[in-house]
């Protein structure tokens, strides 16, 4: 599986056509705004950059929340991670 | 050893990033296999004619022309970037490879390390 995490809005563009069926996604930082978009793939937040930004209620049925600890999980799962900025 | 594949996505001068990601293109290549792939603004670091003199920094886009002897796999740029941009291949310093989404996801799949400059 392949990691990827998006730290800011303007790097969706960088990135969309390299997210393969099956990768992850992980939003961070700025790029949570992201959430409220529905995207071609399913994505997870980070929670507490959710939260801080007031967006908790408002993320799209399809954006996940999770916490630092399932971030970790999920980075040690993944084969590879990349970094999109 | 791990096989490391380069995205480059920043334009050329505004920033330190495209120089930095050249450098370390070229340093890695010396230890292990290394491809780059160009992708959105990235793509403006190939445009032929690039001329830094009055601007007094250096004119890095002459070391892409050194990937080659370096050892640099794959040498590819997003095709729907290419289209978008206005620009083909023609116009850029060397030849490159350019690849569809499918092709792109492909080639981060095949190397074990993706690094974004």
């Amino acid at each position: 599986m392949i990691l990827h995490t998006i730290n800011k809005v303007s790097a969706f563009e960088l990135c969309k056509d390299l997210i393969a069926r099956g990768d992850k996604v992980v939003l961070m930082e700025d790029g949570v705004y992201l959430g409220l978009q529905t995207l071609p793939f399913d994505v997870s937040a980070i929670r507490h950059d959710v939260e801080a930004r007031g967006l908790g209620e408002r993320l799209s049925g399809q954006t996940e929340s999770i916490d630092y600890l399932d971030f970790v999980r999920l980075c040690t799962e993944a084969d590879k991670v990349c970094s999109w900025f | 050893m791990s096989s490391i594949l380069y995205v480059f996505s920043r334009p050329p001068h505004g920033s330190i990033n495209a120089q930095e990601g050249l450098d370390t293109l070229l340093m890695g290549s010396a230890f292990t296999t290394c491809s780059v792939l160009f992708v959105g603004d990235g793509l403006m670091q190939l445009i032929e004619g690039q001329s830094t003199d009055e601007m007094g920094t250096k004119n890095f886009s002459l070391g892409f022309g050194a990937l080659k002897d370096y050892g640099v796999t794959r040498i590819a740029c997003s095709k729907p970037d290419l289209v978008a941009s206005g620009l083909t291949k023609g116009d850029f310093v060397i030849e490159v490879e350019s690849l569809d989404a499918e092709g792109m996801q492909a080639l981060i799949r095949t190397h074990d390390k993706v690094l974004n400059f």
